[in-house]
């Protein structure tokens, strides 16, 4: 594989890989600022700066924005996660000075019109509004509350409608001003690009960065997993329950990272797995039931989520914690860890067949900091992971879960 | 206009089996990995009302064990080499994808032409299998969207085959047993009526010969679909409001729409969809949303389809905007029906359109559903093949053209979802 890595003058690093005969240039660029790092009286500030790089610069609107990308047939669009910002383009290749054009001009030039900062604000809190009114992300929300509890991972990157309602515009230019800089900048393209042209648009396109210090990250005081042991019960008017039983997960990097995303997929990734296997096709209590491991700078966290009738809330409940904790008592047999293992790397292949994606996860690697060439040694560390590894592991994490039930409540006549 | 080469694809061949099966190869060399999917042109469109739900119910079954492997077994089997298998069911169609690395192809082969030809479809497990289509059910009946949608199709509908919802209801589910599941399974599930898509790294010449002996001596004898309700009749004007436990309200405003019978007109119809509701650069978006402020979120929305379906604009909103954020939709459609698109819209949706046909073949998953959906709909290879050419040739008066045609009725049927008063 020929990536190559550049540092341009500004301090910004850049990746570049070419994908042989298929002509979709994916552009990433992320920034490590996200929404952990705001003040939980600013929940939701990053992200609704994110947002507004879209929405507007020096020498475009919005809508000469959206209608310069579209007209190329591409897009571009700004995400905010708890541990980074990320800006990302998709076009033809052919396309690529447009591209690097329209991305800069996003990160660099933008004006936060006042009329703009108001109307995307507007638009986020009613996201927000939207968000409870679907099932796994309102139950997700609480479980975070409870989980994280004290910990900047609690609150969702959108922040609240209240934190919103108090954010000023100049805030929000503060805050750009001294995040999105070059000097702190990845960026990831994944495509055939005439490699030095390109290098040296970026080098024409993106500023020195200002002479004024980055902001620094402050480190949480907390670990997370504050809300372990406990449970939360939310009543709400659903026709389904939903149950998130959740433990800590270790950093991905880790033996036991690999170890633990083993277990993971015994438990409750694909139709073989436990979760699916026992409580689904045996109990038939659910249609939506499985695990996932979240990876995150700070530390992960183990899910195992369920949607089921309301009056098997809690034989739903109690069968996730069984099979979990059964990881210890029943460990998986060699045909199960075989299929896992099989799973994993499967769904590893099968997940990096587009452009853009392999650009997210090279930048994601860069910023977990596993580096980029984590993607090449994966595969060899996972089918390293012996069964007693997944034993230590699940003895170490799997215990004392955070739960969060959303219960239905029988509609008022 | 210049628009994305035909990119990540090779030839598309194809080839009819003794028994009637369409097999459809799209080599990709050097990608790694291989999907086969088959391809049922049978949906909830083809149902007898009084067990509405059996072909999206027969789609479980289909995982739950053939003559030859038990239950868990056709899971294991593909997992254990680490492919995804899944499926879908629309009103038109079912089918049934596996995702393996290349050298898996075979076993993904064999188990997609097992289910296919051999499910056991198991009285016990057809009862266990219920309750969790029930499940699904109530999902559906808790997302607003999904709700929405449901509602929509049967107040627009007055009679049709779209009416009723693909999972069908409590009901239904209830009414359908083994008997009715096998019958309706024999008797659609005919190789006349599916394609058999293999997609990704492979030897068109020795990936042919596999599906030639997987499906070797599959015959059953092809008989017609007759749609449950032949007949499509539109209800007239009309407002349905839902209270429910929401915080915003949702809402879609549908109109009739044709089905896929003429290719330019599809291509067209794609068109102005594009230029009134696709991307942030839309009518829709543009006025309603940003400039306007009276949605949260709208999109409009329309598939090509085997028999008379709907156009529809979904949008999120403050239920105190609804009635001015409707009327500036029916604004936004005259726009397009009294003028046709400026250039630079024309090919704005022309070019997004085409872009984004292409990209979604980036994986051999997306091509495998693209040309299988195109195929299962029209029953012609060439209408997928050509779609990025045909949608260049769209112009600006064919575009106000079917404006005018399809968009001018204000004949709408408006479905809404809105914050329960207390």
């Amino acid at each position: 594989m020929n990536i190559s890595t550049h540092t341009l003058s500004n301090g910004c690093r850049v990746l570049i890989r070419p994908t042989p005969y298929k002509q979709i240039l994916s552009i990433v660029a992320t920034v490590e600022w996200g929404g952990r790092d705001d003040p939980p009286e600013l929940a939701g500030r990053t992200n609704l700066m994110s947002r507004l790089l879209t929405q507007g610069t020096e020498t475009r609107s919005a809508f000469q924005i959206a209608e310069a990308m579209e007209s190329i047939g591409g897009s571009i669009d700004a995400e905010c996660g708890h541990d980074w910002i990320s800006v990302e383009t998709q076009t033809v290749e052919a396309d690529w000075r447009q591209a690097v054009d329209l991305l800069s001009d996003c990160l660099f030039h933008s004006v936060f019109e006042p009329a703009e900062f108001e109307k995307e604000r507007a638009l986020v809190q009613s996201e927000i509004r939207r968000r409870d009114d679907h099932k796994f992300a309102f139950a997700y929300r609480h479980f975070q509350r409870l989980f994280y509890r004290g910990h900047p991972y609690a609150i969702t990157t959108e922040g609240e409608e209240e934190t919103l309602a108090a954010l000023e515009r100049d805030s929000l230019l503060d805050l750009y001003s001294q995040a999105i800089r070059p000097d702190r900048m990845l960026l990831v393209a994944v495509g055939n690009v005439p490699e030095s042209e390109f290098l040296g648009e970026l080098e024409k396109c993106f500023p020195q960065p200002s002479s004024s210090p980055a902001l620094a990250r402050i480190a949480p005081s907390l670990e997370p997993g504050a809300g372990r042991g406990e449970t939360q019960d939310i009543p709400r008017n659903f026709e389904q329950g939903f149950v998130i039983v959740g433990y800590p997960g270790p950093l991905i990097g880790t033996d036991e990272g690999a170890a633990l995303r083993l277990a993971c997929a015994v438990l409750g990734e694909g139709m073989s797995s436990r979760l699916f296997s026992r409580l689904r096709d045996r109990d038939h209590l659910a249609y939506q039931v499985g695990a996932s491991l979240a990876p995150r700078q700070l530390a992960s966290h183990l899910l195992l989520f369920i949607g089921t009738g309301p009056d098997t809330v809690d034989q739903a409940c109690e069968g996730m914690i069984r099979e979990a904790q059964g990881i210890v008592a029943e460990p998986p047999s060699p045909e199960e860890l075989d299929r896992a293992l099989q799973y994993v790397l499967g769904k590893f292949l099968v997940g990096r067949q587009t452009n853009g994606s392999l650009a997210h996860f090279m930048s994601a690697y860069e910023l977990l900091g596993l580096g980029w060439e984590w993607g090449e040694i994966f595969p060899d560390r996972i089918r390293a992971v012996k069964p007693s590894d997944i034993q230590d592991a699940a003895r170490a994490f799997i215990q004392n879960p955070a739960i969060a039930i959303v219960r239905p409540t029988r509609p008022a006549e | 206009m210049t628009l994305i080469p035909d990119m990540p694809r090779n030839e598309i061949l194809t080839e009819n089996l003794p028994g009637g099966l369409t097999v459809i190869l799209a080599p990709r060399p050097g990608s790694g990995v291989v999907t086969v999917d088959t391809w049922v042109a049978v949906g909830s469109a083809d149902e007898p009302p009084r067990i509405s739900g059996v072909s999206h119910f027969l789609e479980h079954m289909l995982f739950k064990g053939t003559e030859r492997y038990g239950v868990g077994e056709i899971d294991r089997l593909i997992e254990g080499v680490g492919g995804l298998i899944n499926a879908g069911t629309s009103h038109d169609f079912t089918h049934y994808h596996v995702t393996v690395a290349t050298p898996n192809f075979p076993t993904a082969l064999h188990v997609i032409s097992e289910i296919v030809q051999n499910a056991a479809i198991d009285k016990n497990e057809l009862n266990s299998e219920r309750q969790v289509i029930i499940e699904e059910y109530s999902i559906k009946q808790d997302n607003p969207q999904g709700l929405l949608f449901e509602e929509l199709y049967e107040r627009a509908f007055l009679t049709g085959p779209y009416r009723l919802p693909v999972l069908g209801v409590p009901e239904t589910l209830q009414a359908t047993g083994r008997a009715e599941m096998l019958d309706y399974y024999q008797r659609h599930y005919c190789p006349e009526r599916m394609a058999l898509m293999i997609v990704g790294d492979i030897e068109p010449g020795p990936a042919l010969e596999a599906a030639r002996k997987a499906f070797d001596g599959f015959e059953r004898p092809y008989r017609p679909l007759v749609p449950s309700v032949p007949t499509t009749a539109y209800a007239v004007s009309g407002e349905h409001v839902i209270e429910k436990e929401v915080n915003e309200t949702y809402g879609a405003i549908a109109l009739p729409a044709p089905p896929l019978t003429d290719h330019d007109e599809a291509y067209g119809l794609d068109v102005l969809q594009f230029v009134l509701g696709g991307g942030h650069a839309s009518l829709l978006y543009q006025e309603v949303k940003e400039k306007r402020r009276l949605a949260n979120s709208i999109h409009m929305g329309y598939s090509s389809s085997r028999y008379p379906d709907l156009f529809y604009v979904y949008f999120s909103c403050d239920e105190s905007k609804r009635a001015e954020l409707e009327q500036a939709v029916y604004e936004q459609f005259d726009r397009v029906i009294q003028s046709p698109p400026p250039p630079e819209a024309l090919h704005r949706a022309r070019k997004l359109l085409a872009n984004s046909h292409a990209f979604s073949l980036e994986t051999t998953q997306g091509q495998s559903s693209s040309i299988g959906y195109f195929y299962t709909i029209t029953g012609d290879i060439e209408f997928e093949k050509n779609y990025i050419e045909g949608v260049s040739r769209v112009t600006a008066e064919q575009v106000q053209d079917l404006a005018r045609k399809w968009l001018a009725t204000r004949d709408t049927t408006r479905m809404i979802i809105r914050p329960k008063r207390v």
